[in-house]
């Protein structure tokens, strides 16, 4: 009993400096990209007060580079991509789960390649057919290639999902003489609205943060995003501190926001085992 | 000796008080059931007991020894949990053997106490198996298993049998009964369900709310419950009740108005009472009758359903006036759904329970 | 190949079921299957000057493990990448697991918050975790050697990230405290499934904390391990971004922190003075695609079929 009080303060401690640990080097990156380069240099780990505080690097990268296009390639992609993903996989699950058709187990299978075998080691094909298909630069390039890569996974912790509702809400509707299609659309995705948000976000990350596609099949300037500009115009100006901050925190803000908005569902979503 | 004493106990989680200084002694080698609706604290009663979780104050002793502030491991308990939380990657022996192995006894020591409750429980053939490879009886018994070998001075058993089917029950029921009476330990056993309590308790301790309504024997809480909620709890079908008025007082009787506007008279003691005063009457199923020549309450109303299980028949009656009732015949009854229906019963049959829902005492046998 | 099935099982499929499975199966095998095995026979191929491919065989293999020059390059990215995995294996999963279990502790406050704080980084592009640490560990800004001031340590500080011997090691190490939240996260379910019986039972059977965690939940949470193994073996043999980001294709100083993702891009694209060779890289591809399907075969039938034996 009192082993479990003695320790209560070493724990906080421990997750404390963790948690300090975590979080002190965005932070600090945050705090540094409102300050002056002098500022910066002299005292990085004060907060901006009204003498240090400077948009200068802010301005540079605005002027510099189009963050705004990248922002919306970034935008365009993610949600496209989660759309698709979202839809056809709902509509994969359902068939994989609801129906036991010759060949379902081998289709699952087939489908489940992708959750382990990573799609990057096709790039060479992909980048054939790509130039074949004529997308080279284009945001519809990195899209679909987004979507086959998100699909098994989707797909898999759907079917889960989808297995876990009960059988009478499908037998009800059938004997109501509901179509197949009404049952998918009007019954069962509504139902799995909580486990499309935590698919949603394990498909929106590694889309967001992914520079390898990008820099193969879309570097140009008009489809470039978030990850592929931030990496380089950090390459192009390594050397002005200010704009180097100012672009890191532009990329991190959206994504951090984001996160502390659906933390507590993601969490939820990977405690709760939706994969295993 | 292992008797256990619970002192002015009271346990608070955060800010809510779930048991408000709860008294209890138990001799040694007795069979206590603690017994309740869900919710009542009899399950955080017994996780005190073991030393699960702290008492927030009150004093607690096992054989002579304070035990508040003792760990679970030297308190001289085991218990029996109603998942029997099994370990489940390790085998029968190794479950049973884990304790021991954590006590630091030596490995002939160890084998020797495993075989010999996997020879009482008859696991013997079970040890190399997993919790998964068993069925829910063969669990239970691994759960029992775990805490004989042991040794406990005091076994503590969280609702044992709710997980098992209804003949299993029976039958593992029967099985704990025999043990308790092989091994003379302590029991300490919680459940909510009544006819677990009456057959296997030498006392019950009957909660609710987080405060001990009664302590008893059985036969004792059945004859004589101190108060509404017992009489309610104890016995099934459960008591009827019927609300009354008091409209005169003699000497160790009262006329006593029931909601239908019928008067009767009951045997107590008037002292506390007074003219116009609420009582309410409480009568077992079993004790109406449906002759109504023994001179106590007759009680009416219209049969709406009546269910004839063979040996006893029961008729649910809809009440002038008053909440329905449930009369349990002998045999095969021949009253039909439907008809209007008088029943009486003696009037020694009858509780009374003041307006405080506390009974006070038949004044014909004090003793029942 | 997977038309001509469908056409075949058509008739006795009910168009619906189709008409459900059509859309992701499409997509996924145009893109993702399809590319893989085009990539597989493309290893078998050369292409000339003018980007005419022949067949050749396993030549390009041959090259790859006999030509100095490349079976250098090969193992030295496949035995960075063996580091990489190395270090990731003993310290982000201990510490994952440590956290976890501290997480996972009864009645602890905050324990959202900690949460949510220890996942952050995990959740950020590779890209600009990488560049963050870049200009932590830059000695101009000086911000790591002075936070190892306060500890008086400030004498040990060196650009480990610039330097051949330490670069590898501080790149995992920055990969490490980005994904600790994916060990975390995973154990800490699995933690948290772990019925609260038999915690309570251990207790009753005498095991302080410390036994219940090693005799009771360790070996519960094994599968997880399992789990968070096979995760961290196959992102480390598909990472590359980070060495991207913060080496370029050159993967230096001197080679040094080149893995296999890395070296996949650099015969792949080319970089600088070396040309791009789409066989070769395809080859390249081929033989991660061998290396991460052994760890799978590991996993599947030495590690998860023992452990789910329980």
């Amino acid at each position: 009993m009192n082993k479990k009080h003695l320790s209560a303060g070493m724990v906080h401690t421990l997750l404390l400096s963790y948690t300090l640990l975590a979080l002190w080097p965005i932070f600090l990156v945050l705090i540094n990209s409102f300050k002056t380069r002098k500022a910066i240099f002299k005292d990085p780990m004060a907060i901006p007060t009204v003498e240090t505080f400077s948009l200068v690097g802010f301005d540079k990268v605005l002027a510099r580079s189009s963050f705004d296009i990248y922002f919306s390639n970034s935008i365009i992609i993610t949600v496209v991509t989660l759309t698709l993903t979202l839809l056809i996989g709902a509509m994969a699950a359902w068939a994989l789960s609801e129906y036991k058709f010759r060949g379902n187990l081998l289709m699952g299978l087939y489908l489940a390649i992708g959750i382990m075998v990573p799609i990057r080691l096709g790039s060479v094909s992909i980048l054939n057919l790509i130039v074949e298909l004529n997308l080279t630069n284009t945001l519809t390039a990195l899209i679909l290639v987004y979507t086959a890569q998100s699909l098994p996974l989707t797909i898999f912790i759907l079917s889960e999902f989808i297995g876990q509702i009960p059988k009478d809400l499908k037998e009800a509707a059938r004997c109501d003489g509901v179509s197949e299609y009404k049952i998918f659309f009007e019954i069962i995705l509504p139902l799995i609205r909580p486990a499309i948000a935590t698919v949603g976000i394990f498909t929106m990350v590694p889309v967001w943060n992914d520079l390898w596609f990008p820099l193969i099949l879309a570097p140009g300037e008009e489809a470039r995003t978030v990850t592929l500009g931030v990496q380089q115009f950090i390459g192009q100006y390594v050397t002005d501190w200010n704009a180097v901050l100012a672009s890191l925190t532009l990329a991190i803000i959206p994504v951090m926001i984001l996160y502390i908005f659906f933390s507590r569902q993601l969490i939820r979503g990977i405690t709760s085992g939706a994969v295993k | 000796m292992s008797e256990i004493k619970l002192d002015k106990v009271h346990k608070s989680f955060g800010s809510v008080e779930v048991l408000h200084g709860v008294n209890i002694d138990i001799k040694d080698g007795e069979f206590v059931v603690f017994v309740g609706p869900s919710g009542c604290g009899k399950s955080t009663l017994l996780r005190l007991i073991a030393g699960l979780e702290p008492i927030t104050s009150g004093d607690m002793y096992i054989g002579e020894k304070w035990v508040n502030d003792l760990s679970p491991v030297d308190r001289g308990i085991a218990m029996v949990f109603q998942s029997y939380a099994l370990y489940p990657h390790m085998t029968v022996y190794k479950n049973m053997a884990f304790g021991l192995k954590m006590g630091n006894q030596g490995k002939a020591e160890i084998e020797k106490r495993v075989r010999n409750a996997a020879e009482i429980l008859q696991l013997t053939p079970l040890l190399a198996r997993k919790p998964s490879q068993l069925s829910g009886g063969q669990r239970q018994r691994v759960a029992i298993g775990r805490a004989i070998v042991r040794d406990p001075e005091v076994f503590l058993f969280d609702e044992p049998l709710s997980n098992l089917d209804a003949a299993l029950r029976v039958q593992t029921r029967l099985e704990i009964a025999k043990l308790h009476q092989e091994l003379k330990n302590t029991v300490v056993y919680v459940t909510h369900d009544q006819v677990e309590a009456m057959t296997l308790a030498d006392k019950i301790v009957v909660l609710h709310d987080g405060n001990v309504e009664q302590i008893g024997s059985p036969l004792d809480l059945y004859n004589h419950p101190a108060n509404l909620f017992v009489a309610g709890f104890i016995g099934s079908p459960k008591m009827n009740f019927f609300e009354g008025r008091i409209t005169s007082i003699g000497k160790g009787q009262a006329a006593v108005k029931l909601a239908d506007g019928k008067e009767t008279v009951v045997p107590v003691e008037g002292a506390h009472l007074g003219v116009g005063g609420k009582l309410t009457l409480g009568i077992r199923p079993e004790h109406l009758e449906l002759e109504v020549s023994s001179g106590g309450p007759v009680v009416g109303g219209h049969v709406d359903v009546v269910e004839r299980l063979g040996d006893v028949s029961y008729l649910y009656v809809r009440a002038n006036g008053d909440a329905p009732f449930i009369a349990s015949l002998p045999g095969t009854s021949d009253v039909q759904p439907g008809t209007e229906i008088s029943l009486g019963t003696d009037p020694i049959h009858v509780h009374v329970f003041n307006e405080n829902g506390n009974a006070i005492t038949n004044a014909r046998n004090p003793a029942l | 190949m997977i038309m001509t099935v469908s056409r075949k099982t058509l008739k006795s499929f009910p168009t619906h079921i189709v008409v459900f499975l059509a859309p992701a199966v499409l997509i996924y095998s145009v893109f993702m299957i399809y590319p893989l095995l085009d990539s597989i026979r493309l290893s078998f191929y050369t292409a000339d000057q003018a980007g005419v491919t022949t067949f050749s065989g396993f030549a390009n293999y041959v090259t790859i493990f006999t030509d100095e020059a490349w079976s250098n390059s090969f193992w030295n990215a496949f035995k960075n990448n063996m580091v990489l995995f190395a270090i990731h294996m003993a310290v982000q999963n201990p510490i994952g697991l440590m956290l976890a279990a501290i997480l996972s502790l009864p009645r602890l406050t905050g324990r959202h918050t900690y949460r949510t704080a220890m996942f952050m980084p995990t959740m950020m592009s590779v890209v600009i975790i990488g560049f963050v640490w870049q200009l932590i560990l830059n000695p101009l800004w000086g911000v790591a050697e002075s936070v190892m001031d306060l500890v008086g340590l400030a004498d040990y500080f060196e650009p480990w990230l610039g330097q051949e011997g330490t670069a590898l090691v501080t790149i995992s190490l920055i990969s490490v405290w980005q994904f600790v939240g994916i060990p975390l996260m995973l154990l800490y379910a699995a933690l948290l499934n772990i019925p609260e019986d038999l915690v309570d039972a251990g207790q009753i059977d005498g095991a302080n904390h410390w036994r219940i965690f090693w005799y009771i939940k360790f070996p519960m949470i094994l599968p997880a391990m399992g789990v968070v193994s096979i995760l961290t073996f196959v992102g480390n043999f598909n990472a590359f971004d980070l060495i991207y980001a913060l080496k370029g294709g050159l993967a230096g100083p001197n080679f040094s922190t080149d893995i296999m993702g890395s070296f996949f891009y650099r015969v792949f694209f080319g970089f600088q003075l070396q040309l791009g060779n789409p066989t070769m890289g395809a080859a390249v591809a081929t033989l991660m695609f061998l290396i991460i399907l052994v760890g799978i075969m590991i996993y599947l039938f030495g590690v998860q079929r023992r452990l789910n034996r329980i």
